[in-house]
């Protein structure tokens, strides 16, 4: 192979678009021709990746080492196994109140959709709509029409109005939480009774020093 | 896979995985606890193991894998500098030692250009120059795609080409 080829196969492993046979064409051209010194610099990476090709690994990835870690995992993992065993399966440690919540909230769901149904918010099995229903007529007298959207727009409202009684509840919890903050008031004095007693406490300390003072000086 | 049938798959792969593992841990004995360690996580899935119409390039991914866990595990002690000294200590020439120090010094050389590269570029310049693996391959144990792969050989290619270019025109001037 000419030094022009070589050239040209340069340029396509810099593209990366060599294949491995090229590269180990240039390899072996690297390896023991002298070359143009401004080639010299793929020769010295030619080498230092092949060097590193050629290094092994120590007793630590021995055959024997291999298994006295498997070996180890082995133990270890028997060994959790028999503690998982004897304190019991997880889900057994917390049986009481967990599935008692997750039952409840299935009622509960339960519940909500039967009502949801016979009060008429979710509707099961009604017919299909027809693909053009926007648009369809459905009214061929005018005054019906609008009978119709009268009553359609009635029972929104009205709707709308039970809708915001409901929450109307809400101004409860809001009273009950106005309640809570009066405790804070409380929690106060307590605290405030809480330092008289550290003062006097302080007195009497040193009082009894003050008694224990005169002692000494009699 | 039976305990024989491992031993037989990790011993065949266990050089190349050190080699990995060295191309991104950079210190030997790093590199040594990381793949022992690989082997253990193997054992444990060695059940996938048997369905892997590649072992060897799941074994090389999960090396990789772990490598990185290693490093973001322990990432002060990454960043100290890494100069090991028994390196390229093996390479030494017991016939001409003046000759074989320059090939230390200029392996070290690249070398140390090439671990400061990114690691997703250390990686593929790696089993692609030193293991000699098909773009494929290399797709299999990183996750890239060929594209993606041939791009970041190309690119550490010329960067290394650029780098040893631009450091002799310095020493020679």
């Amino acid at each position: 192979m000419n030094i022009d080829e070589i050239r040209q196969l340069i340029d396509k492993y810099l593209a990366g678009d060599t294949s491995l046979s090229e590269e180990q064409t240039l390899r072996n051209y690297f390896a023991e021709k002298s070359v143009p010194k401004d080639l010299q610099l793929y020769a010295e990476i030619f080498d230092a990746s092949q060097s590193l090709a050629e290094e092994t690994s120590a007793d630590k990835l021995s055959e024997p080492a291999i298994d006295k870690a498997i070996d180890q995992y082995e133990h270890y993992a028997a060994l959790s196994k028999k503690i998982k065993e004897e304190v019991g399966p997880r889900s057994e440690r917390t049986a009481g109140p967990y599935w008692l919540i997750t039952a409840a909230a299935g009622i509960a769901a339960i519940i909500i959709v039967f009502v949801a149904v016979q009060t008429g918010y979710i509707r099961i099995g009604e017919q299909e709509m027809p693909n053009d229903f926007m648009f369809a007529d459905t009214f061929n007298d005018p005054q019906a029409a609008k009978d119709a959207t009268e009553k359609a727009l009635t029972q929104i409202s009205e709707t709308f109005r039970e809708s915001l009684e409901d929450l109307d509840n809400l101004s409860v919890i809001e009273e009950s939480t106005n309640k809570l903050n009066n405790l804070s008031i409380l929690d106060e004095v307590i605290n405030n009774n809480l330092n008289i007693e550290a003062i006097n406490n302080a007195d009497k300390n040193d009082n009894n020093i003050k008694t224990i003072n005169t002692n000494k000086e009699n | 896979m039976n305990r024989d049938e491992f031993k037989i798959l990790t011993m065949a792969a266990k050089n190349k995985m050190f080699r990995f593992a060295k191309s991104i841990l950079t210190r030997t004995e790093e590199a040594e606890d990381a793949v022992q360690e690989v082997f253990v996580k193997l054992w444990i899935k060695r059940d996938s193991l048997d369905g892997c119409k590649n072992p060897e390039a799941f074994a090389m991914a999960a090396t990789r894998n772990h490598c990185i866990d290693r490093i973001r595990a322990n990432k002060e002690r990454f960043f100290e500098s890494v100069d090991d000294e028994n390196k390229y200590a093996s390479n030494i020439d017991k016939d001409d030692p003046h000759r074989s120090l320059e090939l230390k010094d200029t392996r070290q050389r690249v070398m140390k250009m090439i671990d400061a590269f990114p690691e997703i570029r250390r990686t593929v310049m790696h089993l692609r120059e030193t293991e000699g693996l098909s773009v494929s391959e290399i797709s299999e144990i990183t996750g890239l795609t060929t594209g993606a792969v041939r791009t970041n050989l190309s690119r550490a290619r010329t960067k290394l080409r650029d780098m040893l270019t631009k450091e002799d025109n310095y020493e020679h001037r």
